[in-house]
C-alpha cells in the first residue's frame, strides 16, 4: 500500500537543538574547510559547526559530489570458540589452529578452498571450494577435525549462519568475484544438525542472506526481490531442491534494483532504497505486500512549512530543493530506520513498519550541515552522521536516538567511514586521503596529515578524537577489529609496495597506540573471545597468524601450518 | 731441563711400576695411545682404542692406572661433575663376534675419574657415537652398528645416576624418511604441563624428535623440516632452548624453525603439544644465539654477510649487512668508547675474516645497525678467545703467528707477535695466562692477560699439545712425541725451566712391572 499522506512530528528534543542552533550561527560554528583555520569551540550544542560545507554547509546542487558510502563494522569475523580456520586453496588444505594452546591440525578440504567462515560461537566452519560446486563441513573438538563434504549445485563464495548456529545459507556473490560454474540464481541452505544440503533457486544474482532472530525463515537477497524459505518446513521435508521466488521489491520490473536491503530481526519486514529515488520500500515478507515511503511529500506538509509551529519554534523544515535519500540504516532491533536527506541536511527517523502507515515521523534537523550517511550502533542508542562527498570537512556529527540531541565532533581529516562499538561508547573513524605526497619537502603540517592516511578514535561522550596518521590507509572490510569488551580495538595496515605489514593496538581507555611490526603482510584480524585474543592472518608460504592476547599484551605466532599438521604425536 | 732432572722423572716413573697395580690381562702390549690426552683432576687420560685400555696418569707423580675397558673404545668426553671436578666419559662401541672371540660385545658407556673407574653402563646392541648434555648429566649414544642392527635405536644415559635396569634406556626413535638420528640436544629444564622437565631433541635428515627426558616411556614428538616433494634438504645442526621455545637452525633453508611447546590436548601421548614457526633468514644461517632485550626475546642469526634479528613472538625478521661473513660471537657486558654505560654487546667474528664487528644487544629492534662498529685486522681470524674478566678478547691469526687482543671497551687492539707461527693457543682462565705453541719449536711462549707479560721456557723436545691440568697443584702439560709417554709439566704461575719437570716412559709402565714379574 503506498502512503500519499505524511505526517511528521518533531520532537522536543529536536525542537531544543532547532534553537540552539538558530542561538548559534551554523555559519559560525563551521568547522574550517581551510585546515588552517582556527577551529570552533566544540560547544556540544553547535550542530551547525561540525558539518558545514564547500561551504560547510548543506549543498543545494545537482552536481554535488556523490556520497561514498563504505559499509565497515565493528562486528569481528565469525570465529569459532577457540580455533581458527585458515584455508590453502593452493595445497587443498584447511589449517586449524588452537587459539589456547596454538596447537595446529591441517585437513584436505576439497580441490581449491578458498572461504571459510565459521559458526559464530562453535568450533564448527564451513569451506567452500573455489573450483568445484561443494562444501566441506569441518567439526573441531579436543583437537580434533572432522570433516564432511556435501555436494552443492554451483559455486558458492558466500556464507551465512542463521543465529542458532544451525543452518546455513552459500552463494555466489557475483560483486565480489566471478567463477565460471558460478550460477545466476542459485544457493543452498545446509543443514548442519543432519549434513544436508538443499539447493535454491532464487531471484538473479543474489548479493546477501539473512536469517530472522528465531532461525525459522531464510532470505536471500537478490536483484529481483527477496527469496525466503521456510526452514522449520525444509527441516520435515526430504527434498533436495526448492524454488524460492523472489518477491519484489518494486512494482515496476524495470527499476533498477534495490539498494540498502535489509531484512528485520523479526523476519517480517525488507526495508530497501533504490538510489536517485526518494521513495523508500518496506515489503511485508509475509502477506508479500509492498509499501512505499514517498520522502518528497514532507516537502508538502504545513507544518513543515514556513510560518508553521514547527518553524516559529526555529524547527528544521524541508526546502523546496530536489530530496536525495543518500543512506537508508536499519536499527539494530528493526524498530526505526534512518534515512539520510543530504540535499536537506536532515535525517528522518522512520519507526517500523508504523513509519510506513500512519505512525508520525521524526525529522532530526542536522542544522545546516553536510551529512549524507549514517551509521547506528549496535546498541541502537546513537548515531553518527557524516559526510564524505566534500574532503575539507572534517567533523561529523552524533544523534543521541533516544533525544535527538546532537554532539558535533571535530576531526582532523575527512571522514571515509564510521563505525560504532557495540555500547555506542567509542567511535572508530576512517579518513580520506588527498592527493599528494605526505612527505613532501616544504608542505605544513595539516597539510601532511591531509595526504596521510589515517584513523581516529572518538570518545562519544565526551566528543574527543584523537587522530592516527598511518603510513597507508586501514580497510573497511577486516582492516580493524574491536574486542568483545570494548577495550581495544586493533588494525591492520598493509603496504606490499612501501613493506608496510603492522598490527596496531589502540587502548581504548587510554586512547594509547602501540604499533608491532609483522613478518608478512596481514590479510585477516579476528576476534577469539573465549581466550581473550585477537589473531592476525598473514600472506606467508606455509600460513602464518599472530596471535595477541590482549589482557596481557604477549603476543605468539604460528606458521608453517603443513609443517606443524604433519607434526606427530 | 737438565739432564738430572730428566732422570730423576724417569727414575720416578720407573720405581712406580713396581707399586702400580695393573689391572693387565697376561701378554698384554704396550700402551700405544690413540690419540693426545684429556686432562682430568691431577691427571692425564690417554686412550689405546686397539686395545681397548685407558690409562690415568697422575701428574703430581706420575703414577699410572690403567684399565682395560670393553671391546670398541672409539670415544672420549668430558664431563663436569658439580661445577669442580671433570669425568671422562668413554664409549665402547662393542664386538662382533670372531673365531677368537664367539661371543658379541654389546656396547658400553664407561665413566671414569682421575681414581679410575666410577661407572659401567652396558647397552644394548653396538653403538658408534656418543654425545653428551651440556650439563654432562646425560649421555646420547647412537650409531647402531652390527651385522644386523636397527639404526634408529639410541641410548640415553644418565651418567649422574648408577647404571639399573632403565639406565641406560633404549629407545627406537620414529623415522619419517628411513633417516637414521645424527646427534641430539638435551635441553635446560623448561616449563613443561607446570613442572620443570628436560627435553631431547634427536636430530635426522630432515625432522626432529622430542622425548620428554621424565617420562621417556612416552612416545616422542615428530617434528618434520620439510614438506614432502621439497628439493632442498635440511640436516639440523643446532638447537637452542628459550622459555618454551626451541629453535632448530638446518642446514638447506633460508629459516630458521621453531618449536613452540604447549599444552596438549587430551588423549595424545605427550602431555604438551607443539606447533611450528619459521623465521626468515636472509641467507642459510651458520650460528643462531638467543637474546633477551628489553623488547623480549629475540634470535640473532649470523647468515653469511648478514645478521639477521628475529622476534620470535611475531616473527619479523630485521637484517643489517655486515662486513664480513661472521659465524659466531662472543657476548659481553660492557661499556663502549661512545657509551659509558653498561650494557649487553657482542663481538662478531668468522673463521677467515679480516674484520670483527662490535654490535649493540639491546634495543636490537631499532638500533642493530647504528650499533656496528666493524674493527679492520688485516688478518684471518682463526680462532676467539674470550678473556672477559679482563674486559679482553684474543684473536688468534694462526697463519701470521699473530694475536690481537681487543679491548672491549675502547676497542683498540694490541698485536702480539709469536715467532715462527702459532698453532695452537691455549687459555688458562684461572691464571690469565695464554699459551701458545708451534710443533716446529722446543718452546713454549706465554703472555700475561693482566699486564701482557711475556715469557719463554725452551723445552727439551717439540711440543706435540698443551693442556691445563687443574687439581692441588695445577699444571701445564707439554706433550711429546715418544713411544713409552713422554710430557712436560710447568707452574702455570711461575713457568720456568727450572722448575719444570718432566714423565716419561708411563706408556710401558705396566709392561715393564710384568716383564720384571
Amino acid at each position: 500500500m503506498q502512503h500519499s499522506v505524511r505526517r511528521l512530528l518533531l520532537t522536543s528534543a529536536a525542537l531544543v537543538l532547532a534553537i540552539a542552533c538558530s542561538d548559534d550561527d551554523a555559519s559560525d560554528g563551521v568547522f574550517a574547510s581551510d585546515t588552517n583555520a582556527e577551529p570552533p569551540s566544540g560547544d556540544r550544542a553547535d550542530p551547525g559547526g561540525p558539518g558545514a560545507g564547500a561551504d560547510g554547509m548543506a549543498p543545494d546542487s545537482d552536481e554535488d559530489p556523490d556520497e561514498v558510502e563504505e559499509e565497515i563494522a565493528f562486528e569481528p569475523p565469525a570465529v569459532g570458540e577457540r580455533s581458527v580456520y585458515v584455508a590453502n586453496p593452493a595445497t587443498g588444505q584447511v589449517a586449524i589452529v588452537d587459539a589456547a594452546s596454538f596447537a595446529i591440525d591441517s585437513v584436505a578440504a576439497g580441490v581449491s578452498p578458498e572461504y571459510v567462515a565459521t559458526v559464530p560461537g562453535s568450533d564448527v566452519a564451513v569451506v567452500l571450494d573455489g573450483q568445484a560446486p561443494f562444501v566441506t563441513v569441518l567439526r573441531s573438538a579436543q583437537g580434533q577435525t572432522r570433516v564432511s563434504t556435501l555436494d552443492l549445485d554451483a559455486v558458492a563464495n558466500r556464507v551465512r549462519f542463521s543465529p542458532d548456529g544451525r543452518w546455513a545459507v552459500a552463494f555466489h556473490d557475483a560483486s565480489s568475484g566471478d567463477a565460471a560454474q558460478a550460477g545466476f540464481h542459485d544457493a543452498s541452505v545446509i543443514d548442519l544438525e543432519t549434513d544436508r544440503a538443499v539447493h535454491i533457486t532464487t531471484g538473479f544474482r543474489p548479493s546477501g542472506a539473512q536469517f530472522n532472530a528465531d532461525s525459522t525463515r531464510a532470505f536471500v537477497i537478490t536483484e529481483d526481490g527477496v527469496s525466503i524459505i521456510e526452514l522449520d518446513a525444509l527441516a520435515d521435508s526430504e527434498a533436495t531442491a526448492l524454488f524460492a521466488a523472489p518477491i519484489a521489491l518494486s512494482a515496476d520490473p524495470g527499476e533498477a534494483a534495490a539498494v540498502d536491503v535489509s531484512i528485520t530481526p523479526d523476519g517480517r519486514h525488507a526495508l530497501a532504497r533504490r538510489p536517485g529515488d526518494s521513495e523508500l520500500r518496506l515489503l511485508d515478507l509475509d502477506s508479500q505486500q509492498l509499501h512505499t515511503l514517498d520522502l518528497t511529500t514532507l516537502q508538502e506538509q504545513p507544518e513543515m512549512s514556513p510560518g508553521d509551529a514547527g518553524a516559529d519554534a526555529g524547527g528544521p523544515r524541508l526546502g523546496p530543493a530536489d530530496l536525495d535519500v543518500s543512506d537508508l540504516d536499519l536499527a539494530p532491533d528493526g524498530s526505526f530506520a534512518l534515512a539520510v536527506l543530504r540535499s536537506h541536511s536532515a535525517i528522518v527517523r522512520i519507526p517500523l513498519p508504523g513509519g510506513f502507515e500512519d505512525e508520525p515521523l521524526e525529522l532530526i534537523d542536522m542544522g545546516g550541515q553536510l551529512v549524507g550517511s549514517a551509521t547506528i550502533a549496535p546498541n541502537g542508542k546513537l548515531a553518527a552522521a557524516f559526510t564524505t562527498a566534500v574532503v575539507e570537512l572534517e567533523a561529523m556529527t552524533l544523534i543521541d536516538l533516544d533525544d535527538h540531541g546532537l554532539t558535533p565532533v571535530r576531526l582532523r581529516k575527512a571522514v571515509r567511514a564510521v563505525a560504532l562499538s557495540a555500547d555506542g561508547s567509542r567511535a572508530l573513524v576512517l579518513h580520506q586521503q588527498r592527493e599528494g605526497n605526505p612527505s613532501e619537502p616544504g608542505i605544513d603540517e595539516d597539510t601532511r596529515i591531509d595526504r596521510s592516511a589515517g584513523y581516529s578514535l572518538v570518545d562519544t561522550s565526551s566528543a574527543f578524537a584523537k587522530l592516527q596518521v598511518t603510513p597507508t590507509p586501514v580497510s573497511g572490510q577486516g582492516g580493524f577489529v574491536i574486542t568483545p569488551d570494548a577495550s581495544h580495538l586493533f588494525v591492520i595496515l598493509r603496504n606490499d609496495e612501501r613493506d608496510i605489514r603492522q598490527l596496531q593496538t589502540a587502548e581504548l581507555d587510554t586512547f594509547r597506540i602501540t604499533e608491532l611490526s609483522l613478518s608478512d603482510p596481514p590479510v585477516s584480524l579476528g576476534v577469539v573471545p573465549s581466550v581473550s585474543r585477537v589473531f592476525v592472518g598473514q600472506e606467508a608460504a606455509g600460513g602464518r597468524i599472530t596471535f595477541v592476547d590482549w589482557t596481557t599484551g604477549q603476543t605468539q605466532t604460528v606458521s608453517a601450518f603443513e609443517l606443524s599438521s604433519r607434526i606427530r604425536e | 731441563m737438565n739432564k738430572l732432572g730428566r732422570y730423576r722423572t724417569w727414575g720416578l716413573a720407573w720405581s712406580l711400576c713396581a707399586a702400580v697395580a695393573c689391572d693387565r690381562a697376561e701378554g698384554a702390549e704396550p700402551f700405544d695411545p690413540s690419540g693426545p690426552p684429556s686432562a682430568l683432576e691431577g691427571s692425564l687420560l690417554y686412550v689405546d682404542e686397539q686395545q681397548s685400555q685407558a690409562l690415568l696418569v697422575d701428574v703430581s707423580d706420575g703414577h699410572t692406572t690403567r684399565l682395560q675397558l670393553q671391546d670398541g673404545l672409539s670415544e672420549v668426553l668430558l664431563r663436569p661433575v658439580d661445577g669442580e671436578s671433570t669425568q671422562a666419559v668413554l664409549l665402547s662401541t662393542g664386538r662382533a663376534p670372531d673365531e677368537d672371540n664367539a661371543q658379541a660385545v654389546d656396547a658400553h658407556v664407561t665413566l671414569l675419574d682421575h681414581t679410575g673407574l666410577v661407572a659401567e653402563y652396558p647397552l644394548s646392541g653396538r653403538a658408534t657415537s656418543l654425545q653428551l648434555s651440556g650439563d654432562g648429566q646425560y649421555a646420547f649414544v647412537h650409531g647402531s652398528t652390527g651385522t644386523v642392527s636397527v639404526g634408529n635405536r639410541v641410548s640415553i644415559v644418565d651418567l649422574s645416576a648408577a647404571p639399573s635396569e632403565d639406565n641406560p634406556r633404549a629407545l627406537q626413535i620414529r623415522s619419517l624418511q628411513n633417516e637414521q638420528p645424527l646427534g641430539a640436544v638435551f635441553s635446560p629444564p623448561m616449563d613443561i604441563a607446570g613442572g620443570q622437565r628436560r627435553l631431547l631433541t634427536v636430530l635426522s635428515r630432515n625432522h626432529v624428535n622430542v622425548l620428554d627426558l621424565s617420562h621417556l616411556e612416552r612416545e616422542e614428538i615428530t617434528v618434520p623440516l620439510t614438506l614432502p616433494g621439497d628439493a632442498q634438504e635440511r640436516i639440523p645442526q643446532q638447537v637452542l632452548f628459550e622459555g618454551r621455545n626451541l629453535y632448530v637452525r638446518s642446514s638447506g633453508g633460508n629459516s630458521v624453525t621453531v618449536l613452540q611447546l604447549n599444552d596438549s590436548e587430551a588423549g595424545t601421548a605427550q602431555d604438551f603439544g607443539i606447533s611450528v614457526v619459521e623465521l626468515s633468514t636472509s641467507t642459510v644461517p651458520t650460528s643462531i644465539t638467543l637474546l633477551q632485550t628489553l623488547d623480549g626475546p629475540r634470535l640473532l642469526a649470523l647468515s653469511g654477510r648478514f645478521a639477521d634479528v628475529m622476534d620470535p613472538t611475531t616473527g619479523s625478521t630485521t637484517s643489517v649487512p655486515l662486513a664480513d661473513p661472521y659465524q659466531d660471537l662472543v657476548r659481553f657486558e660492557g661499556t663502549s668508547p661512545s657509551d659509558p654505560e653498561t650494557r649487553a654487546r657482542a663481538l662478531l667474528w668468522g673463521d677467515g675474516a679480516n674484520s670483527v664487528t662490535f654490535v649493540d644487544l639491546e634495543n636490537v629492534d631499532a638500533r642493530l645497525e647504528r650499533s656496528l662498529e666493524v674493527v679492520q685486522l688485516g688478518r684471518r681470524v682463526d680462532q676467539v678467545l674470550p678473556l672477559l674478566a679482563r674486559g679482553r678478547v684474543a684473536l688468534v691469526h694462526a697463519s701470521d703467528a699473530q694475536l690481537s687482543v681487543v679491548e672491549l671497551a675502547d676497542r683498540t687492539v694490541t698485536p702480539v707477535n709469536a715467532q715462527q707461527g702459532l698453532n695452537s693457543a691455549l687459555l688458562d682462565g684461572a691464571r690469565e695466562r695464554l699459551w701458545l705453541l708451534n710443533p716446529g719449536i722446543k718452546r713454549l711462549g706465554h703472555l700475561g692477560l693482566g699486564e701482557f707479560d711475556t715469557g719463554e721456557v725452551l723445552l727439551d723436545a717439540n711440543p706435540t699439545g698443551l693442556f691445563v691440568v687443574d687439581g692441588a697443584e695445577p699444571v701445564i702439560a707439554v706433550t711429546h712425541r715418544g713411544e713409552a709417554g713422554y710430557v712436560t709439566l710447568l707452574n702455570p704461575a711461575e713457568p720456568s725451566r727450572a722448575t719444570a719437570r718432566s714423565l716419561r716412559g708411563f706408556f710401558w709402565d705396566g709392561l715393564l712391572d710384568e716383564e720384571a714379574l
